[in-house]
């Protein structure tokens, strides 16, 4: 039997991080989360359970008997770093490996024409490893691949991600990328993220910023007294950006958004920012705190600026460190006054309303927040993943709202199904790819990574709002939906505890 | 295919496994693989093929292993049989296809004598090998037929006006359902039964046909070979037909090899064509609608295309940008296939790397581009009219849209011109 995570050997403030690249041979890579942070990604219960866990530090690294696919941090080490303007993507494995980046072009382009640019597609290249270079090697590949990039797009950098394959025969990225970069003019980076190396996707995040760290990021530069790095997901929209930059315009900030469509010395400035900040802990963690290692770049990331409370304490954070404690106060004074008719309009229209959240780490604390703001009942929270980088903001929750039905887990809608069937609430709001299961089970949903709305700061309380309240107002798609689809699971599992199938890690 | 590619337009032989698994009613795949490969391929093969979701069980429901660390250094056996004992006890089916993926592969399982242990009648478990590294899309739609036809397909009697369609591979083509319908329609009036394997007819059943037609000039012959070999069903190759030229000839070829008369259908479906290219005619003389174009499609969609556009709207051919890849024994059919006369010859580049294809494109002089979404730069580069018909379309969404045969052939005109007066 697999023997606890110990948070307090585990801790980021007790484990030493890898040194910078400062010799041409340095291979460090970051240790995945599960390892690093403690991270988990299977339990079931209530929330003040989990929360009662997190502090005695019993919780569990768990396994599933039965479990379906999802997401591999290479996917989301990609989507980190793939919007980069003036970069290439290379994906050293086989071509499958590479073959959502059609789909991530959406984001990319869709991004682009949000912040009012002409949309060109990224650029990307498999090195399409195939059976015989699973025998003889891939490194001629990789090299043909980094010398197609550099010739035909001549970027800045060039982002090499190695796979699962890469990783099991032994492919060194970083000794090729070293052999072959005096000939190159870009940054070439390895990224190194083998699929099957962590359980949690989100060490992707972690495998693309160390790249970032240890090869682009290497000056400290001119501090910039009024720049603060917005650490953004591809996943935060333009609109979200926008609503941030008018708060921090109001405090005489100046926002640089990276990495995501930034370019390469937007990423480079980010070592002369007076603060680093960002829109999502769990995402950007591991870059703030190297930053502040590294660069004397100080950062606070307790928040996602989602909800009234975590907002007020995103923009204290900021005033906090950069002296501006009364501007920050008047702001949150005048927007809260300047938002609340609204806000008691939608209160009255949502108040009691049950819903049930299914997010990534901290967007599933954000959410549950801006939602309390808006007068509904949370019924269940199911997060991605869990660990000491949301601790507080989980157990700030539950004291916020009660107890409520809680969750760790990868995706896997057999659950969600299962739980949602039993809970019943009047919204879910979920992640992509499975919030159609939800929608299924004719509940009205919410997509809660909307690219198209705001939904941080003071106008994503209400327009998320107007969201939930058009939701309601119109069920007849899902309800449709419901009425015409066949179930996929037996009809006991309907009615089973939905955690039957979370066991002990064997060893 | 055995070179790097930029901005590959397919994805690998597990993508393509399901997404034709995920268009076979009941059908339940296990992928014994990495965490994400279902994610990646989900995203990478369905949902960029005109927004293809989920449908029945897809996406994000795929049972899997989900292979980590411990697997690929203590083996994923036990961890395959766990998964399996659990998906039969909780997905709603009857037979269940485990899907081996990149990482088991390399490590060794042996997956054959795993779903060997599973004997229930009821409940049966097969196999195929899919990992990435075998190749791509296509690769993975025949392995997983030839999966079937060798575990699950049974000694049936023969139907005699009972026929398989071969060859269009759900996803990759991404107007297949559209097409298949249209194909299985006009066959449908012949008086034949048609199995699409994705039209509800089970599986099982493969074997009963009386011919088999491959609708591709070569993906999709090495299931034929298989059904030959084992049922001693006879074959037909006939790429996908748009038009009325190349539909008529199809049904006359079907038609006298089973012995049916298809007379009566092509004059019927002729006439239907034509009173609505004469509707539109008036729109192309009065704009001058005859355009120099190019195509960036896999094989098939470059001999329909090519073929129609020339030989039915009068339209001028540059390059043929053919981005399968395509085995060197079946390049003289599609040349041959793409001869269509003096000065209407396209230049046939074999090529599935999408920055060689562009710096082609971008030399020729062009009105319009028939290719991917892939391809919206390098029209607006030049200054060319463009409509997404190849994988991957992220910029339509597709549900039965197709293009083959008659009606599709007036989906198709009305699309193409569609996409000039849209900038008007």
């Amino acid at each position: 039997m697999g023997s606890p995570f110990q948070f307090h050997e585990k801790t980021m403030s007790s484990q030493k991080l890898p040194e910078p690249a400062s010799c041409k041979n340095c291979r460090s890579v970051v240790p995945p989360r599960e390892d690093r942070l403690g991270s988990i990604i299977a339990a079931g219960g209530t929330a003040q359970d989990l929360v009662h866990q997190a502090r005695c530090g019993c919780l569990k690294n768990q396994n599933r008997s039965f479990s379906q696919t999802a997401f591999c941090q290479q996917w989301l080490a990609i989507f980190t770093l793939a919007t980069v303007r003036d970069a290439v993507v290379i994906v050293h494995g086989p071509v499958g490996c590479i073959s959502s980046l059609p789909y991530i072009n959406v984001f990319n382009r869709l991004g682009q024409i949000h912040r009012t640019d002409k949309p060109v597609s990224g650029r990307w290249i498999s090195t399409n490893l195939l059976e015989a270079d699973t025998i003889y090697g891939g490194e001629e590949k990789l090299k043909a691949a980094i010398r197609s990039a550099e010739n035909r797009y001549h970027p800045a950098a060039i982002f090499v991600f190695s796979s699962c394959v890469s990783g099991i025969i032994g492919e060194d990225i970083g000794a090729i990328i070293d052999g072959i970069q005096p000939d190159i003019k870009a940054t070439v980076i390895p990224i190194n993220c083998d699929g099957f190396r962590s359980k949690l996707w989100a060490s992707g995040y972690d495998g693309s910023f160390h790249g970032v760290l240890n090869y682009l990021i290497k000056e400290p530069g001119v501090k910039q007294a009024d720049l603060v790095n917005v650490i953004n997901p591809l996943t935060i929209g333009r609109p979200d950006e926008v609503e941030i930059e008018r708060l921090l315009g109001r405090l005489n900030l100046r926002a640089n958004f990276i990495p995501c469509f930034a370019d390469v010395q937007a990423i480079k400035d980010s070592a002369s920012a007076a603060l680093t900040t960002g829109l999502c802990p769990t995402y950007g963690e591991y870059l703030a705190k190297v930053l502040g290692e590294r660069y004397q770049v100080p950062s606070t990331q307790k928040v996602m600026p989602t909800g009234l409370d975590n907002i007020s304490l995103w923009l204290r954070e900021i005033g906090r460190y950069l002296g501006k404690e009364e501007e920050v106060e008047r702001l949150i004074a005048e927007e809260h006054k300047r938002i609340q008719p609204k806000l008691d309009a939608l209160r009255a229209r949502l108040k009691g309303k049950t819903v049930f959240i299914s997010a990534g780490q901290w967007r599933a604390i954000g959410i549950p927040n801006l939602v309390a703001d808006l007068g509904l009942r949370i019924v269940g929270v199911t997060t991605f993943h869990f660990d000491e980088v949301c601790f507080d903001g989980f157990e700030e929750l539950t004291r916020r709202c009660g107890d409520f039905h809680a969750s760790v887990s990868n995706l896997q809608p057999f659950e969600q199904t299962s739980i949602l069937h039993q809970q019943k609430p009047d919204i879910f709001i979920g992640h992509s790819g499975e919030t159609v299961w939800a929608a299924k089970q004719g509940i009205p949903t919410v997509m809660g990574l909307n690219l198209f709305h705001v939904f941080v700061g003071y106008e994503g309380v209400i327009a998320f709002g107007n969201r939930l309240v058009d939701v309601l107002t119109n069920r007849s798609f899902n309800k449709n939906l419901f009425a015409h689809v066949k179930p996929i699971y037996n009809d006991e599992w309907y009615t089973t505890d939905p955690f039957k199938y979370i066991r002990e890690e064997a060893e | 295919m055995t070179t790097i590619i930029d901005t590959p337009r397919h994805s690998c032989a597990l993508g393509g496994a399901l997404s034709t698994i995920n268009a076979i009613d009941g059908l339940i795949p296990i992928i014994h693989g990495g965490p994400g490969c279902g994610g990646q391929v989900f995203y990478g093969q369905n949902f960029t093929s005109g927004y293809r979701g989920s449908g029945a069980l897809g996406g994000v429901s795929i049972p899997s292993t989900n292979t980590y660390e411990k697997e690929v250094v203590f083996g994923g056996e036990d961890r395959l049989r766990e998964q399996i004992r659990t998906t039969l006890e909780l997905m709603r089916g009857d037979t269940y296809i485990v899907l081996t993926g990149c990482t088991t592969e390399l490590i060794g399982d042996d997956v054959k004598a795993i779903v060997q242990e599973y004997k229930d009648p009821k409940k049966r478990v097969i196999f195929a090998e899919t990992p990435g590294f075998k190749g791509g899309t296509n690769e993975g739609y025949e392995i997983v037929l030839h999966a079937l036809i060798d575990q699950l397909a049974r000694e049936t009697p023969r139907i005699p006006n009972r026929v398989n369609l071969l060859g269009i591979v759900p996803s990759q083509d991404v107007f297949w359902e559209g097409d298949l319908s249209e194909i299985e329609r006009v066959l449908t009036s012949l008086g034949l039964e048609v199995n699409t394997l994705f039209n509800g007819i089970p599986i099982d059943e493969i074997g009963a046909a009386a011919l088999n037609i491959v609708l591709s000039p070569w993906v999709g012959v090495p299931v034929a070979d298989r059904l030959k070999e084992r049922f001693g069903t006879p074959y037909i190759i006939n790429p996908l037909p748009i038009g009325t030229i190349d539909t008529n000839a199809f049904l006359s070829r079907v038609g006298s090899t089973l012995n049916l008369d298809p007379t009566k259908v092509i004059q019927r479906e002729e006439e239907r064509v034509f009173r609505y290219i004469e509707r539109v005619a008036d729109f192309i003389v009065d704009f001058d609608v005859q355009l120099h174009f190019a195509t960036v499609s896999e094989a098939n969609y470059a001999i329909a295309l090519n073929r129609f556009l020339v030989g039915e709207l009068g339209w001028i051919p540059s390059v043929a940008a053919v981005t399968d890849q395509v085995p060197e024994e079946y390049r003289t059919s599609i040349g041959t296939a793409l001869k269509l006369g003096e000065g209407l010859d396209p230049k046939i580049i074999y090529e599935s790397d999408s920055g060689t294809i562009w710096d082609a494109i971008e030399k020729e002089k062009l009105d319009f581009v028939l290719g991917s979404s892939l391809d919206k730069d390098v029209a607006e580069r030049i200054g060319a009219w463009r409509l997404s018909v190849s994988f991957p379309v992220t910029d339509r969404v597709v549900l039965d849209r197709g293009y083959a045969g008659y009606l599709g052939a007036i989906t198709l005109i009305e699309d193409i011109l569609s996409a000039i007066v849209a900038r008007f």
